[in-house]
């Protein structure tokens, strides 16, 4: 409260504070010090806020290198966890336009680090478990999940580039974005309407098992927004499996000792009339595991909006259930409050692409030019990076692929 | 010349697409209204159900956020909203809205009985005190939003939502406006609200209701209560307004 009192006493004490949390946080001889000091350091930058970005240079670099270590002993792993969530936590504070870079880096890293095999599936500090990797050279959702064949874009495109060679500009953008070998990066474009393919053409799904990493996860969506959405196949598959998990749990004889407590079975013995005395065990640890998964969901579907399309229906399939969870009032909780959000995404990702289809047309009739059609969506906030060339291109791609659909139906129809 | 009817024809269809307001509309949206058919019965379905009252709010909240994204559906062309709940399942969030509501003034009434209660035995600690202050604002909240989200579906629907209003709404809020006792004046700004929002929406029909609010209105421009002050006043505007 002091500290959001003043923006004096909050910038004084965090510059006090620069100096000791830095020691703690960089004096490997004691780590239970450093994870104190790094939680300091996320409850200050939570408090100071957007005033926090002037310390940004001074302690993201500490953190860097203790997330960016792969650590070997139970307590570097706490430690690991406790610095990528304090990571978000200070980016989160300092906005947007500090952390982006880092943030991307750490997620970039991370997957590396996976995709690398460097950390076992079973080790329990393992944030990203398991990679599995597919071999996938195009796919494209359009329109709420309807992935079009590949061969047929590729003769859309091909179609379309030729039709619209004589009037547009961008088919020489194109031709330079592709040739300098920007195409290689993962890209979103469009609000969700079209995906590209993943990196070295491969998609990969990553199981994330730690409740740090996903509330990390979280936390970067939600200072990424949109630019988020590439990460989403690979971070939803295992939330959407933690939330569809049944939670475990027995009912048995209260001197049936098959169900023995540990630190994930809580149990509790009740006498019920009729029943005797009967023993309820419950995972409470998979429960944690499920609230926090349905947690993550909404954020996601919160912080990317409409860009979230493409898996509103497969969020939705496991939500909707949960809202009738009788376990955990939280998960219900969520579960509801996560369907308006699902309901936003479907409703603008749909409107994005019903306007992809009104451009192309625009576009075959010649009423409008494709400077037209990238204003008007740069203006609507429907571009993910208006600056980004490729976002544009692949939005003139869409464009043409209808304008080229229309002109072949024009044609069809006209040689009848 | 049947070609070039075509390609006049074809010109002439999409040109509409370009202009600032008016926006695309039609089947293409269709998956979003399925959804929110799915979305108004689960919510709805988890409203009547749920029996912790944190969640409740939650829930209730939700589905305002739901109606008030079928209101503002077409505001990006300034055009009518694209999304719409069907009848079938207006009735029934109109209805659980209002159940929200009703079961609410039970509760704080519970509430205000062990307050009273407790103050009388000399067991009103402070503990308990902020324990009852915290179970009647949750009640204020979660009737806010109800009352919020009603008032977007009935934005939503216009004149049309009148029988709805006449059936389910006005049978719960009408004794309101003449709430009594503790939570007298949040249940009144509640109950002023949606009278005001029907006058103000429902079309020249609803004008019937102009007799029904105005002696709460007259009495509630003076009163302590700032909210109960501005929505009477702006109550008293709409009356103006509908003549």
């Amino acid at each position: 409260m002091l500290l959001r009192t003043t923006g004096m006493t909050t910038t004084s004490r965090v510059g006090t504070l620069r100096c000791t949390l830095g020691l703690g946080m960089t004096d490997t001889s004691v780590t239970w010090a450093q994870e104190t000091a790094i939680t300091a350091l996320s409850c200050v930058a939570n408090a100071a806020g957007s005033m926090f970005a002037t310390k940004y240079a001074t302690f993201m670099p500490g953190l860097k290198t203790l997330v960016s270590v792969p650590p070997t002993t139970e307590e570097a792993k706490t430690l690991r966890g406790r610095a990528m969530e304090c990571f978000a936590i200070v980016g989160e504070a300092a906005g947007e336009t500090l952390f982006r870079a880092d943030a991307e880096q750490l997620l970039q890293a991370l997957l590396a680090e996976q995709r690398a095999g460097q950390l076992p599936p079973t080790d329990a500090q393992t944030p990203y478990v398991l990679v599995v990797e597919q071999s996938v050279s195009f796919s494209v959702v359009v329109a709420g999940g309807q992935v079009a064949c590949v061969a047929g874009l590729f003769v859309c495109l091909f179609v379309c580039l030729f039709v619209s060679f004589v009037s547009s500009f961008h088919f020489v953008l194109l031709s330079c974005v592709l040739s300098s070998g920007q195409s290689t990066h993962s890209h979103h474009v469009f609000c969700g309407v079209v995906f590209f393919s993943c990196p070295q053409n491969r998609c990969m799904c990553v199981r994330v098992a730690r409740s740090f990493v996903l509330r990390t996860c979280s936390r970067i969506a939600s200072v990424m927004g949109e630019d988020f959405a590439k990460y989403l196949p690979v971070v939803l598959p295992p939330l959407l499996k933690s939330a569809a998990k049944e939670p475990e749990m027995a009912i048995t004889s209260a001197n049936d000792g098959s169900v023995e407590d540990d630190d994930n079975m809580m149990s509790k013995t009740y006498h019920l009339r009729g029943m005797g005395e009967l023993k309820i065990s419950l995972n409470t640890s998979a429960m944690m595991e499920k609230e926090l998964a349905v947690r993550s969901l909404y954020s996601y579907a919160n912080d990317l909006q409409a860009v979230f399309l493409p898996h509103a229906a497969q969020v939705a399939a496991v939500l909707g259930p949960l809202t009738a969870f009788q376990f955990n009032a939280d998960i219900r909780l969520s579960a509801c409050m996560a369907l308006p959000r699902l309901l936003y995404a479907t409703l603008h990702g749909l409107k994005a692409a019903v306007r992809v289809v009104v451009w192309g047309v625009g576009v075959a009739c010649g009423m409008v030019t494709h400077r037209d059609a990238v204003c008007f969506h740069a203006r609507n906030g429907l571009l993910s990076d208006a600056n980004d060339p490729c976002c544009c291109v692949c939005l003139l791609i869409v464009v043409d692929c209808w304008c080229c659909c229309c002109w072949f139906f024009f044609f069809f129809f006209l040689l009848l | 010349m049947i070609v070039g009817a075509v390609v006049v024809g074809f010109f002439f269809s999409f040109s509409f697409c370009f202009d600032p307001a008016c926006g695309p509309q039609g089947s293409d949206l269709a998956p979003a209204q399925t959804f929110l058919s799915a979305c108004v019965q689960y919510l709805v379905a988890a409203v009547d159900k749920e029996y912790n009252s944190e969640a409740r709010v939650g829930m209730v909240e939700a589905l305002k956020d739901v109606a008030a994204l079928c209101y503002e559906s077409g505001d990006d062309y300034g055009t009518a909203p694209i999304l719409a709940v069907s009848d079938a399942d207006l009735s029934t969030m109109v209805a659980c809205l209002t159940n929200a509501v009703t079961k609410s003034v039970e509760r704080r009434t519970e509430v205000g009985n062990q307050f009273v209660a407790a103050a009388e035995g000399g067991e009103l600690d402070q503990a308990a005190h902020e324990s009852i202050l915290d179970a009647l604002q949750s009640e204020v909240d979660l009737a806010e939003f109800a009352v919020d989200g009603l008032g977007y579906l009935m934005k939503a629907r216009g004149a049309a939502f009148l029988p709805v209003f006449q059936k389910i709404e006005q049978p719960v809020f009408e004794p309101l406006l003449r709430a009594g006792g503790a939570t007298s004046n949040s249940l009144r700004l509640n109950a002023l609200c949606v009278f005001v929002d029907a006058v103000e929406w429902c079309g020249a029909a609803a004008a019937v209701y102009v007799a029904t609010i105005l002696p709460t209105i007259a009495s509630c421009l003076a009163c302590d209560f700032p909210d109960l002050r501005q929505c009477s006043a702006y109550g008293l505007g709409i009356i103006a307004q509908v003549g």
